[in-house]
This record gives structure tokens, C-alpha cells and sequence, in this order.
């Protein structure tokens, strides 16, 4: 036997090992679990991989039954990038996102196995002493494979009741978490105009709104209620560019990019300065032209 | 901000120690040898940065807003022994911005962070993300291992993913960590062995010819790698004192058609994960193999040598958009879907 045929042996031998011990070439099944918090009128949307690295999740869930509202919260989510942020649309609750470098469960310090990552939480209030039948349907994951191998999940329900909602949660006093805005262009989006795209994330109370300003000396710019990617008004990129993320509380953080071009002379100077500039001139050279006039002989 | 392992030795001792699973490419979350403990936070306002804090006080651990990656500012320590950068400035461009808090609580808290340890690449650099954004990075040593320390967090789950780059300038494939993390609490996550790289010589080998393959690991460590065929052939090398190994490769029993190979480490008792395939094709001719980018042009859609936020933006544009131009249909079928997104998400750098 060659050296590589006993090579392809052992080989051979390596994959039916791997195989039967969940190794390579094998992939498990991934769930969607409901987990119903009554006391919080909660229901959280929870990933289990099962051992499989996932880097991309969409699917709906469908909400069956007489309630009064339903809020969606993506606070402390393990997907940091939305394609479609979960927004609710005549009961059903539509959500695709994106998690670079994959998700096989979620790391507690000293816990010896992996656990299932939380997706979002919705906040039901049920019409009095109603039930409400929750659906996860239509879910496909994608593994992190480099390829987007596609994996349809099984269906998952749950009959959720809770009370009246309980007051909200007003303890998030931390800001949201650091985020660095990029700038960007390219010629098929946007007419080829350059803008800034940012993730901001936070913990407690989760973002409620962004905000973006364009500065330069001389031009003040005002904070404008923005979305990411956000196109810039300087295409010049000769402002300070801040963004601001702001919790549902109201806790803030600002990101804020210095200017890719420097500024000219005549960038730096504001019209008013130089129309003031150019009348003191005026004045003064007034001024000296007529102090000569009085001093030359009649 | 790089400190000895020594440091953050004791303090794994105060947690248990457990072997977790990490998520590396070919989606499947391969296990390692790696570990994730609490450490406690107790010597935050000593005037000496411990493990878990990247300050303390008035010292700033040689860190400037200069090598934090700013262009300049002034660099202080918040209650909470993290970096308070707001002072920093940074140039614009396709980089991050400085950050401020405003409206938060933090001052009094003990600090939340995390801190990661382990093996990569003689004399390169590891890159840290968070939540799919560079924040942090670190030289490794001749030794190639390393440390990175993240401070100023909240409590909450975490998407940490770190890589490296090899001499090449290949970059190997991101070992990604989600981790939750309770307020007041620093995290080790220790043990983390970056895959290592793999290349070949030739894009297409003729058949019975020889085919190299090559790459970087930690030095002096045996690598397995894999070529997949219809069956799978394992071979072993070992790599030299700066972490480099090759492997002649007979293709002589292998089949007409394209084939994939890989590689992992193992050394002391660590282990890594398999890193980014090489796709090799065995026909009827030799075609040498063109220099690799450190980013696939594919998934690299506004060609900055970087995938991140940015390019995620141009693609998000175009999702279930009609015609969308080719270049952004990274898997050919005609459309811009959350296939597409997955592709670019295994190539993300940050």
C-alpha cells in the first residue's frame, strides 16, 4: 500500500469517526424557541444552533388572538446588523438579519455548554383574559460556510396570557455602546454620493433614534433626525461629521468623524467675515483718504 | 492594549474552567480549546491597571489616544478604569470616530470588560471586533501569543470576533465568540487559537504533478491539513521557528476536477479550529495561483480591501431590488437576498 492510499485510509477513517461524533460534514438541526416571561408580558425569540454556525437568520412570527398592543425590542440582540429590522405588519412580524462571523451559541463565564442567543423580545399586552397564539414560521438560516447554505427551521408556537402591562423599565442609565460611523460611496447607490453608514447597539433600553450633524467653521450645522446610511450634505467631506445614538430614555452616545479634506482659506473664512473684513477696509481706507484731504495746503 | 499572559493568570484561577465551542468557517461551531471565566473586579481605583481594566486613575498604561488609534486628543481614565477617549480626535475616511457618552450612568460602577488570550501568528497583529466593528488590535510576539484587553462595556450579550494576518498578508478566518457578559463583571475568554492560513502554489495542477501548499500558524506546531476529495486526504507539516509551514502534495491520486484544501494546529494541548479552504483544481495543465488580497473582491463591494459597515450599506441598497448590477449578486442567481448577505458576513473584516 502507497503512502497515499494508506493516507486516504486513515482519512476515510477520520470522516466516519467525525461524522458519527457530530464532526465535520455533519450539520444539526437549529431551532427557534418562544420562551414566554408572563410577568414581564414578554416573549422572547431565542436561536438554538445545536453546534451549527450561523451567520444569518429571516423569518416571520405571527401573533394569533385578541391583544391590545406589541412592541418589538432588539435590546441585547446577538444579531447586530438588521436587513429588516422586526416591524409589525397586520400580525405578523416579519425579521431578517445578519451576524458577521456566525453564531453557535451564546458563552456564559464558567457554564460548561453553549446556550441559545436571544433574537428579539416582543412585549405583548393580551385583551383581558385573552390568549395569544405566537408562530414562528417561514425560518431559514444560512450557515457560515462562505457559500449561504440555506437550513429551514421547523415551526415553532406557544400560547402566551399575561396580565396589563407592568410599568416600563426606567433603570437603563448606561449609554449606548461605542460605534465607529465609516464613510462610503459607490457609483450604483445613491447617484454615486458619498454617505455615512453606523451599528450602534444598546443594552438596557434599547436605540430609539439617531441623529447626524455636518460642521465646518463658520457653518453650524443642526442635529437632523437620521437613519444609517445616511447621505451626507457636505459631499465636499470637509465637515466634522457626528452621529448621535439615543436610547428609548433618552442616554446618549456621539461618534464623530474628523473631516477627510482640509479646509481652504476661503472654507475657513464665513461670508459675514468677509463682508465685515472688506468694510472695515473701506472704513479705514475712508478714513485715511480724508485725513490726507485735511492736511493738504488750500 | 497588549499585557503579559502572566498577568490574567491568577485570576482565570477564580473561575472554573471549561472548554466552549467557538464559530469558525464552514459553518459548523467546531470545538477548541477554549475557555470562558469571570474574573472578579476588585483593584479598580489601585492607581495600577489590573487584568480587566485598561487604566487605572492616573495611570494610562502608556496609552495615548495616538496608539489607540486616534490622531491625537487627550487620553484620560474614567470611575470605571476604561479609556475615556472623548478628548481623542480622529481623521475621517473610512475609519472609525471617536466616541462620547453623554446622559449615562457609569461613574461608580465597577468595570465591565472582557479579555481574550491566546495563540496566533508570530509577529502579526490581531484584530478585535465588537458587534461586527473593529475596536481594538494587538502585536503578537515571536512567541505568538497574545492579549487583548476591552473595557467600558454594559452588561449584556456580545458578538467578540478576533483575526489575524499572516505574513502574506492573508488573513486568516475569524473566530467569533458570543459572549454575555454581566455588568460588573470583566470575562477571560482564554485559549483562543487563530486557525492558520492556507495557500497554494497553483490555481490549477496538472495531474501527477506536485502541488504546494503553505501558509502560518504558531511556530513550531505540527498543522493537519485536509484535502478534500471524493475521499479525504490528510497530511501532516510542521512549522518553522516563525510559524511558517509548506507541504509538497503528489496529485497523482487525485481526481480531474476542483478540489478544496485546509488546515488546523494543535500544539501543547490547544488546538484550533480549521481555517479558510484553498480551491485548487487538478486538470491537464499548470496555472500558477495569483497573489491573494486580504479581502475577496466579492464581498469587498466599494474595493477599500476592507468589508464592513459600508459595504454592508451597498448591499442593503439593493436588497430585492430588481437588476441589480452583477458585481453585488455575490452567489449568481439573480438577486441581492440574505444568501448574499451570508457570503459577505463569512468574509466580514471590520
Amino acid at each position: 500500500m502507497n503512502s497515499f492510499a494508506l493516507l486516504k485510509r486513515i482519512g476515510f477513517a477520520a470522516v466516519v469517526l467525525t461524522g458519527l461524533l457530530g464532526g465535520a460534514g455533519f450539520v444539526s438541526a437549529a431551532d427557534i424557541i418562544l420562551e414566554a416571561k408572563p410577568a414581564e408580558n414578554r416573549v422572547n425569540v431565542l436561536l438554538d444552533t445545536q453546534g451549527t454556525a450561523l451567520n444569518a437568520i429571516q423569518g416571520d412570527i405571527a401573533l394569533m388572538g385578541s391583544f391590545d398592543s406589541v412592541r418589538i425590542s432588539t435590546s441585547n440582540s446577538i444579531v447586530p446588523l438588521w436587513v429588516d429590522a422586526p416591524r409589525a405588519a397586520d400580525g405578523v412580524i416579519h425579521f431578517s438579519g445578519v451576524i458577521p462571523g456566525g453564531f453557535g451559541g451564546l458563552l456564559l463565564p464558567d457554564v460548561p455548554e453553549a446556550k441559545p442567543g436571544l433574537l428579539f423580545s416582543l412585549i405583548i399586552a393580551p385583551a383581558e383574559h385573552q390568549r395569544v397564539t405566537v408562530n414562528a414560521r417561514h425560518v431559514t438560516a444560512y450557515l457560515n460556510d462562505g457559500q449561504g447554505t440555506a437550513m429551514a427551521l421547523p415551526l415553532a408556537r406557544l400560547d402566551f396570557s399575561a396580565g396589563p402591562l407592568p410599568p416600563a423599565n426606567a433603570l437603563d442609565l448606561a449609554s449606548p455602546g461605542t460605534f465607529f460611523p465609516a464613510i462610503g460611496r459607490d457609483s450604483s447607490v445613491f447617484e454615486g454620493r458619498w454617505f455615512v453608514a453606523w451599528n450602534a447597539l444598546d443594552r438596557g433600553s434599547g436605540i430609539g433614534h439617531y441623529e447626524v450633524r455636518e460642521q465646518r467653521p463658520g457653518k453650524e450645522g443642526d442635529w437632523i433626525a437620521a437613519a444609517s446610511p445616511y447621505i451626507l450634505q457636505d459631499q465636499e467631506l470637509k465637515s466634522v461629521i457626528e452621529v448621535k445614538a439615543i436610547d428609548t430614555l433618552g442616554n446618549q452616545r456621539i461618534a464623530r468623524l474628523e473631516p477627510s479634506h482640509a479646509l481652504s482659506w476661503g472654507d475657513r473664512v464665513s461670508k459675514r467675515g468677509i463682508l465685515t473684513a472688506s468694510l472695515t477696509l473701506a472704513l479705514i481706507a475712508a478714513l485715511v483718504w480724508r485725513a490726507k484731504r485735511t492736511r493738504m495746503p488750500q | 492594549m497588549v499585557r503579559s499572559p502572566r498577568a490574567i493568570l491568577p485570576l482565570l484561577i477564580l473561575g472554573g474552567v471549561f472548554v466552549l465551542s467557538a464559530t469558525t468557517g464552514h459553518g459548523r461551531a467546531e470545538a477548541g480549546s477554549v475557555t470562558v471565566t469571570a474574573i472578579a473586579n476588585t483593584t479598580c481605583g489601585n492607581n495600577i491597571v489590573n487584568a480587566g481594566e485598561q487604566c487605572d486613575g492616573t495611570s494610562l498604561d502608556g496609552a495615548t489616544c495616538s496608539n489607540l488609534g486616534f490622531s491625537g486628543g487627550s487620553l484620560s481614565c474614567a470611575a470605571n478604569c476604561s479609556f475615556n477617549t472623548s478628548a481623542c480626535s480622529n481623521p475621517g475616511g473610512s475609519g472609525g470616530g471617536g466616541n462620547s457618552g453623554g446622559g449615562g450612568g457609569d461613574v461608580g460602577i465597577p468595570p465591565t470588560g472582557a479579555v481574550f488570550s491566546g495563540l496566533a501568528y508570530p509577529k502579526s497583529t490581531v484584530t478585535l471586533l465588537k458587534d461586527a466593528s473593529v475596536v481594538a488590535s494587538a502585536k503578537v510576539g515571536q512567541d505568538a501569543r497574545f492579549q487583548l484587553s476591552l473595557a467600558g462595556l454594559s452588561g449584556g450579550n456580545y458578538i467578540f470576533s478576533l483575526y489575524s494576518e499572516d505574513a502574506a498578508g492573508n488573513r486568516s478566518a475569524l473566530s467569533t465568540f458570543p459572549v454575555s457578559i454581566t455588568q460588573g463583571a470583566t470575562v477571560a475568554v482564554s485559549g483562543v487559537f487563530i486557525p492558520p492560513t492556507i495557500n497554494a502554489d497553483k490555481a490549477e495542477v496538472k495531474k501527477g504533478d506536485v502541488i504546494t501548499f503553505f501558509g502560518q500558524s504558531a511556530p513550531a506546531s505540527p498543522v493537519t491539513i485536509s484535502i478534500h476529495s471524493e475521499e479525504e486526504a490528510i497530511v501532516k507539516a510542521v512549522t518553522d521557528k516563525d510559524g511558517a509551514y509548506s507541504y509538497q502534495f503528489d496529485t497523482d491520486e487525485l481526481g480531474l476536477g476542483d478540489h478544496l484544501a485546509k488546515s488546523r494546529t494543535a500544539t501543547s494541548g490547544e488546538i484550533s479550529a480549521y481555517g479558510k479552504a484553498v480551491t485548487f483544481k487538478v486538470g491537464t495543465k499548470n496555472v500558477e495561483a495569483e497573489k491573494k488580497s486580504a479581502a475577496p473582491a466579492a464581498s469587498d463591494l466599494n474595493d477599500d480591501k476592507r468589508i464592513n459597515i459600508v459595504d454592508f450599506s451597498i448591499l442593503a441598497y439593493w436588497y430585492k431590488r430588481s437588476a441589480p448590477p452583477q458585481r453585488f449578486d455575490l452567489n449568481h442567481d439573480g438577486a441581492v437576498n440574505l444568501v448574499d448577505f451570508s457570503i459577505m458576513a463569512y468574509y466580514w473584516t471590520g
